[in-house]
């Protein structure tokens, strides 16, 4: 929807109004907003915390996500190779989700073969042997649950045992009590819902469960119980053991998929996934899959590369170090393949490298608007509110067109955009601070290659803008000009921040509290490692309490 | 532990099945008239996100002079009320006798919330089937605070006709602007994308011979699990704080669904069980296929209620293809304002118009796949076909999505609902037509919410009104039943 955004009618946009409103509900806690954007340039900055403010995350009721089902299960039963149906990551979840929790309990169970030895401590085709039932229900209930079963729990799971075994036999009832464990609330639901309304710290399994969803999406681990247990999170051991979840492995694709979902590469409701973005195959015969494959693989190479070196966001945005494939080389005009340095003056950090753009692109051309969206919306954390009706999705595609008097003219992007967001409609409100921050991205083409001329229309480029409504506000010559300036810029290190806790407390990026963000994005800086970010996330207020709201 | 509860819920809907309990009290909720009806009824919904070939605009058509083009394929040829079908319906001729098109509905609960009087893309899916409030001031995500027409119908058919699924939901998966179909507020409903998976929560375990000793094991197991699970359900809710609590009944309404699956069938004589299809997401394929589940599970009374949700996808199978290259069909959509005489892609006119039409022609066919089979002569009820025992709702969010406008949607009715509904009828619920068909004015005061509010009507209930306030009139469309 957002790629041209032409309006000819007379409608009541008031789009500068719009610019930058937040999207915080009416009732977020805590005192207005430091960075206020509506605020006039020059207002003194307040501070959302005083001495009273006590910082915390929305308490939440939530089931775990698909991703996180499909691990807790492989942990459970020890089993690496079972992969689930479930893929409901609905608010509520659906009747659908619900059948496909059943199945997949179904499907676990019909592999008892193949957990690890141990999940079941006895030979379930064997005579009844209640006592190896009694120490299932409570081994892989303390792991399902994240803490021991409490007696009425245990005595609820030990009655499902008893009267399947008795209705159906020893080796069902095991298979019916895993499968009931499988659906269980206490699994499947994350409850931090509880207690009376108010600020409260989450207890050592609370905070276990929350460290092992965000940096594994799966369960705690046996060490990570056991640090709980024993008290240890709540007493200055919650770094420790963040620190070892994150340099496990198992780290990675949280992290990955941070950033993937950042750059959108996965797809948006506004467009496809890198593996799903269509591309004219006469334009760009050399796109096919394996050339995408290259691309994913390099950013996911140098996320990689740079947070295991104690990289910070800045050396994200500004590396010209990547790792390409021939195909992706001559994508980047260099020979040979391996551990590259892209070349300079053409080429930054992340929003300069294939995948990227190739995601913001149009089937045919590049699309500077959707680029200019995502440096306001995502790195600058600036919303821009929802587009007028009558904005247009048809990509912007330059080439030959018909102008207001009729007549054919031959535009380039750059200037088919200008002509269609600009003049004396009231697209311009919004497309005045859109369009500059997209326009130096204008060298790279729907696949991302750089260009001096354009394709198609063979007119020079043109890259030319304007950072507004940041902190770095001014002149832009190019993209590793806009790459460089996001690298210095607090707002942008502030926004990266904002989307990490977002992740960590599985809490939206507009109902965070403030007062907990401005407290966690004064402790960061432009050496931070990201790595060094995360873990002063973890240790934030906001990771370690929550709020409970009020009854509706 | 064996909740007592649970038992004691258990024997009351076994017991309550029987058509003799049930139907004294249906008389009272439901109105004296449809306790008498007989027949078996169903509802089915067909909707297809993205609008149709429509020339509609803000407040009146577009002539074909501007921007826009000044095509209407979905509108019935003639004005008269005996409806001649449009270029878009032509594959339904056959079945012309048996359908009605309803022209002039606004849905007014996504215009009344929507900033700019319109609908937008969002707003006017989430109340197309609903029309309900939403919890606006959330632009990106508004969700709708009350129920769709097939999930309340449903409901209300499934008490009186109870079947194994109270209601089916089939999906061709693409993109779309948020689903029209909600359970409860805040509670959509997604249905089955892949055929395969369909085949397999449908048709599991349902067989025409003998039980299956295999099988009955599984049912016994599958007890065994939902009555544990419905009593950890119950405790558990009692921990969950009042915001979220509605997640959790939610959960435990779903796995009674799945218990209620386990009861008895009485299939029906006819019933065939349709060979399992292949695992695909092919649109093409998947389409078709969802067709033919649909249509065996009402053969077999294994659902009274189902709806196929057509995502706005692309169609470069037809004979047209995708000469636009467009990435997606809402970009297809959106460029009927740039095809007509003055627009920027006018040279594009007659390649727009070709792959709109076939695109929406095959969505289209599939209505006709489903209209037809349900028309089956070999599958009579009576003197009645299936057909004639069911309405089919086939509508969108928009009529044309390029303008972002949720008015004169595409309505389109087969099906008399067991006789109640007059067929073969054009119904102009646009004054200003009404009174001049050459007219390109457009006024209306019909709303979605009066249309469903008479669906309402043809199940047996006597509500007075459907949805949120947000209609001129409260109660059922004037002339149509």
């Amino acid at each position: 929807m957002r790629t041209s955004w032409c309006i000819a009618l007379l409608l009541p946009v008031a789009c500068m109004g719009r610019i930058g409103d937040p999207v915080a509900p009416e009732d977020a806690p805590g005192t207005p907003r430091a960075d206020d954007p509506k605020a006039p340039p020059g207002t003194p900055v307040v501070s959302a915390c005083d001495a009273e403010s006590s910082p915390a995350s929305p308490a939440t009721t939530r089931a775990l996500t698909p991703t996180q089902y499909e691990n807790a299960v492989r942990d459970l039963l020890q089993d690496p190779g079972f992969t689930p149906t479930f893929d409901d990551a609905a608010p509520v979840l659906t009747e659908r989700g619900v059948r496909q929790l059943r199945n997949d309990a179904e499907a676990a169970v019909e592999r008892r073969g193949l957990w690890g030895a141990g999940v079941i401590p006895c030979d379930a085709t064997g005579p009844v042997d209640d006592a190896c039932a009694s120490e299932v229900i409570a081994r892989l209930g303390r792991l399902a649950y994240r803490r021991s079963l409490t007696s009425e729990e245990a005595a609820w799971l030990d009655g499902v045992y008893r009267s399947a075994r008795d209705e159906l036999g020893f080796e069902d009832a095991v298979d019916v009590v895993v499968q009931v464990l499988l659906q269980s609330p206490g699994f499947l639901y994350v409850n931090e819902a509880t207690g009376a309304p108010g600020v409260r710290a989450l207890d050592d399994h609370e905070l276990a469960t929350r460290l092992a969803m965000f940096l594994w999406n799966s369960i705690p681990d046996e060490a990570l119980l056991v640090a709980a247990e024993s008290g240890e999170l709540t007493s200055g051991g919650l770094r420790d053991q963040a620190k070892r979840l994150l340099e496990s492995p198992r780290a990675e694709p949280t992290i990955q998929r941070f950033f993937a979902e950042w750059l959108a590469l996965n797809g948006t409701p506004l467009h496809d996934s890198l593996e799903a973005a269509m591309k004219d195959a006469e334009r760009f015969p050399e796109y096919d899959a394996a050339l995408v494959r290259s691309m994913r693989a390099e950013v996911e190479h140098l996320v990689r590369d740079v947070v295991s070196d104690g990289g910070s966001l800045s050396d994200l945005l500004t590396t010209r170090r990547a790792h390409v494939d021939a195909a992706l080389a001559d994508l980047y005009g260099l020979e040979g393949e391996g551990d590259v340095e892209l070349p300079e003056g053409e080429r930054a950090g992340l929003l300069t490298r294939a995948a990227f753009l190739a995601v913001y692109a149009s089937p045919d051309v590049q699309s500077p608007i959707r680029r200019g969206v995502f440096v306001i919306e995502e790195v600058l954390c600036r919303p821009l509110g929802e587009p007028p009706p009558n904005a247009n999705d048809v990509p912007v595609t330059g080439g030959t067109v018909y102008d207001e008097m009729g007549g054919e003219v031959v535009r380039s992007v750059r200037q088919d955009v200008e002509a269609r967001t600009g003049g004396g409609g009231t697209c311009v409100a919004c497309h005045s601070v859109i369009n500059p921050a997209g326009f130096p991205f204008e060298h790279y083409d729907a696949i991302g290659r750089f260009r001096e001329r354009e394709l198609g229309t063979d007119l020079p480029i043109d890259t030319a803008g304007q950072l507004t409504y940041s902190d770095v506000n001014g002149p832009i010559a190019d993209a590793v000009e806009l790459s460089a300036t996001l690298a210095g810029s607090k707002q942008v290190r502030d926004c990266f921040t904002k989307r990490w806790l977002s992740t960590a407390t599985a809490t939206p990026i507009e109902h965070l509290d403030r007062c907990a963000v401005e407290r966690l994005t004064a402790r960061i800086d432009a050496n931070t490692s990201v790595t060094d970010l995360i873990l002063d996330v973890i240790e934030s207020e906001a990771f370690s309490h929550v709020v409970q709201q009020e009854a509706p | 532990m064996k909740s007592l509860e649970n038992s004691g819920r258990r024997a009351f809907l076994r017991g309550a099945c029987g058509a003799a309990l049930a139907l004294p009290l249906l008389e009272l909720t439901h109105g004296k008239a449809f306790a008498q009806q007989s027949a078996t009824l169903r509802f089915l919904t067909f909707f297809e996100h993205g609008g149709t070939l429509s020339n509609m605009g803000t407040r009146s058509f577009y002539d074909g002079t501007s921007k826009h083009h000044g095509l209407d394929h979905w509108r019935p040829s003639s004005p008269s009320e005996a409806l001649e079908l449009g270029p878009l319906m032509a594959s339904l001729e056959p079945f012309k006798a048996k359908l009605n098109v309803v022209q002039g509905i606004d849905n007014r609960a996504a215009m009344a919330q929507d900033q700019y009087g319109r609908g937008g893309h969002r707003l006017s899916n989430v109340t197309s089937l609903t029309c309900a409030t939403t919890t606006s001031p959330e632009p990106d995500r508004p969700t709708s605070l009350g129920p769709s027409i097939d999930q309340v119908v449903a409901d209300r058919l499934n008490a009186m006709q109870p079947a194994r699924f109270t209601n089916l939901h089939l999906r061709v998966n693409g993109h779309n602007y948020g689903t029209p179909y909600f359970r409860a507020a805040r509670e959509a409903v997604s249905g089955e994308a892949n055929p395969r998976a369909a085949f397999d929560s449908i048709f599991a375990g349902v067989t025409t011979s003998g039980p299956d000793p295999e099988q009955v094991r599984l049912q016994s197991r599958r007890q065994s699990v939902l009555d544990g699970l419905l009593g950890g359900y119950t405790a558990f809710k009692a921990k969950v704080g009042a915001s979220d609590r509605h997640r959790i009944d939610a959960h435990f309404e779903h796995l009674r669904a799945l218990e209620r699956e386990l009861e008895a069938v009485d299939l029906t004589p006819s019933c065939v069980v349709p060979d399992r299809p292949e695992s695909t997401t092919s649109a093409e394929v998947v389409g078709p296929l969802q067709v033919q589940l649909i249509v065996a599970a009402i053969r077999c009374g294994l659902t009274n209620v189902a709806n196929l949700q057509i995502a706005d996808i692309l169609t470069p199978w037809t004979t047209a293809g995708t000469p636009m290259n467009q990435p997606r069909g809402h970009s297809l959509g959106h460029q009927a304002r740039e095809v007509g005489p003055t627009g920027a892609d006018a040279a594009k006119h007659d390649g727009w118009v070709a792959e709109m039409s076939d695109n929406r022609k095959w969505r289209m066919g599939l209505m006709k796949q489903l209209v037809e089979a349900l028309d089956d002569p070999d599958f009579m009820e009576g003197d009645r076909t299936i057909l004639d025992n069911s309405l089919v709702l086939y509508t969108s969010e928009f009529s044309n999505a390029s303008q972002h406008v949720a008015r004169n949607l595409p309505i389109l009715l087969a099906g008399s609902a067991g006789g109640q509904l007059s067929t073969g009828r054009n119904l102009e619920y646009n004054t200003v037509r009404a009174a001049d068909p050459s007219s390109n004015g457009y006024d209306s005061t019909a709303s979605t919410h009066n249309l469903y509010t008479s669906i309402l009507h043809l199940f047996g209930g006597d509500d007075d009104h459907f949805g949120n306030d947000d209609a001129p009139s409260r109660g059922p469309l004037a002339g149509l039943i």
